[in-house]
């Protein structure tokens, strides 16, 4: 697993949700590392699960770092989708962060796209 | 009063100067054995056979989900043939049709090789359990596998999840198969869910490992030192099943001393990991040394949960 080591000051994590064509996205911009921004986006992600939602993009070109917190969130966020009948989508350039995911094997357990027009004409 | 201080954990933390060896990871395993048809009615057929006693574990058709766990051997190793019977086993007809789900294997796999927890660390029902909930399973099926001969006897077990790890969680009566797989003796060679780490980097360049005699270009290096070194707390979980085990991070300090990451190189259950990367996050240290001058280093820290 690589990380995004760059940052020396750790910002919170910023959550941005829109809807676009029946689809819940997530732009969020920070680290996704244990502790608070992790369980932050869990609980947003819940949230709006428990409104219904179904079908849901989580944006992660403005993530400069992710750990084996985030990707496990991300891991139980996809389950609790899929038993609700829904599906989760991840949107990841080339990177660092995408670097980790392929090294967890993320992307062989949720459908990874390098845009956000590649991931909702997925769900089509 | 007595029996209260045996509670008590005692956490050892330590900078490792050497680097251990994992079991051979599942990228190096040998290619996958082929199953026959008749090995595959032999393996659904035990799965019928043990989800006929879901209910055994509070497992109602339409409303259950199972982690199937990778198989291990008597000890707790996994293997690559664990791994591949675990998956076959997950794709019985069975589930369907008796209207349980099944966590989706990739989920696992991504899980463990994240979280790089080893098998013989999971053996115990409690380890199935703690990995089943974390996965947000109701149930979980254990596969435990025996060489005997040229054959091998694969014996699959469910058990309850539950939201705590109690000593009283059901689980359901064991069944089993013999199979004879093709090429001879089944090959349970120690085999990981996980491969090697990459190589740590920042913004591009490669930051040197803390080992044995180590130190980038030939030159040897002065191990970092940390002057505050907070303990991590025992969790619930892992108190409850007192839990005794080793954990490794790597942790990545500036030339500034900072702890800019941590993760988890062998990793516990239990939610130990989390804690010890969040503890370790917080130390304060004094950056490795190499030629006079302080370098950013990658360095493996020990982590030991006993209880006396």
């Amino acid at each position: 697993m690589s990380f995004g080591l760059a940052m020396t000051f750790y910002a919170p994590i910023e959550i941005n949700v829109r809807e676009d064509s029946g689809v819940q996205v997530f732009d969020v911009h920070g680290r996704l590392t244990i502790g608070d921004s992790s369980e932050q986006l869990t609980m947003a992600l819940q949230a709006v699960l428990q409104n219904g939602a179904r079908k849901v993009v989580v944006m992660l070109d403005g993530v400069p770092q992710i750990d084996s917190s985030g990707i496990s969130s991300l891991v139980r966020i996809s389950i609790a989708l899929g038993r609700e009948g829904g599906k989760l989508h991840l949107v990841c350039k080339p990177g660092r962060v995408r670097d980790a995911l392929t090294v967890t094997r993320l992307v062989e357990a949720i459908p990874t796209f390098n845009s956000e027009v590649e991931a909702l004409k997925a769900f089509a | 009063m007595l029996a209260k201080s045996w509670q008590l954990p005692r956490v050892w933390l330590v900078l490792v100067t050497t680097l251990f060896t994992v079991a051979r990871s599942a990228a190096q395993a040998p290619p996958q054995i082929t199953l026959s048809s008749e090995q595959r009615t032999q393996l659904h057929d035990v799965v019928s056979r043990v989800l006929s006693h879901a209910d055994q574990v509070h497992c109602k058709a339409g409303r259950c989900d199972v982690l199937v766990a990778n198989f291990a051997d008597q000890k707790g190793n996994g293997s690559n043939l664990g791994m591949q019977l675990a998956e076959e086993v997950s794709k019985a007809d069975s589930f369907a049709a008796s209207r349980i789900r099944t966590t989706p294997r990739p989920m696992l796999q991504s899980y463990l090789e994240s979280q790089r927890i080893p098998s013989v660390a999971l053996k115990d029902d409690d380890g199935a359990r703690w990995l089943g909930r974390e996965l947000s399973a109701d149930a979980v099926l254990v596969g435990h596998l025996k060489l005997d001969g040229p054959n091998l006897k694969v014996e699959l077990q469910l058990l309850e999840c539950g939201k705590t790890l109690d000593r009283g969680s059901r689980k359901s009566k064991t069944e089993s198969a013999t199979i004879t797989l093709p090429g001879g003796p089944a090959d349970l060679t120690s085999s990981e869910p996980f491969g090697d780490l990459p190589v740590p980097s920042i913004g591009g360049e490669i930051v040197p490992k803390l080992g044995k005699g180590s130190g980038a270009n030939g030159h040897p290096m002065k191990a970092p030192s940390c002057y505050r070194q907070p303990d991590p707390s025992y969790t619930d979980d892992a108190r409850r099943v007192k839990f005794n085990g080793t954990l490794i991070l790597q942790a990545i300090i500036s030339k500034d001393g900072e702890i800019l990451g941590v993760q988890p190189l062998r990793g516990a259950p239990f939610g130990l990991n989390r804690v010890s990367v969040e503890t370790v996050r917080t130390w304060k240290c004094s950056p490795a040394i190499q030629d006079g001058k302080p370098i950013t280093a990658a360095v493996p820290v020990e982590v030991s949960f006993r209880l006396y």
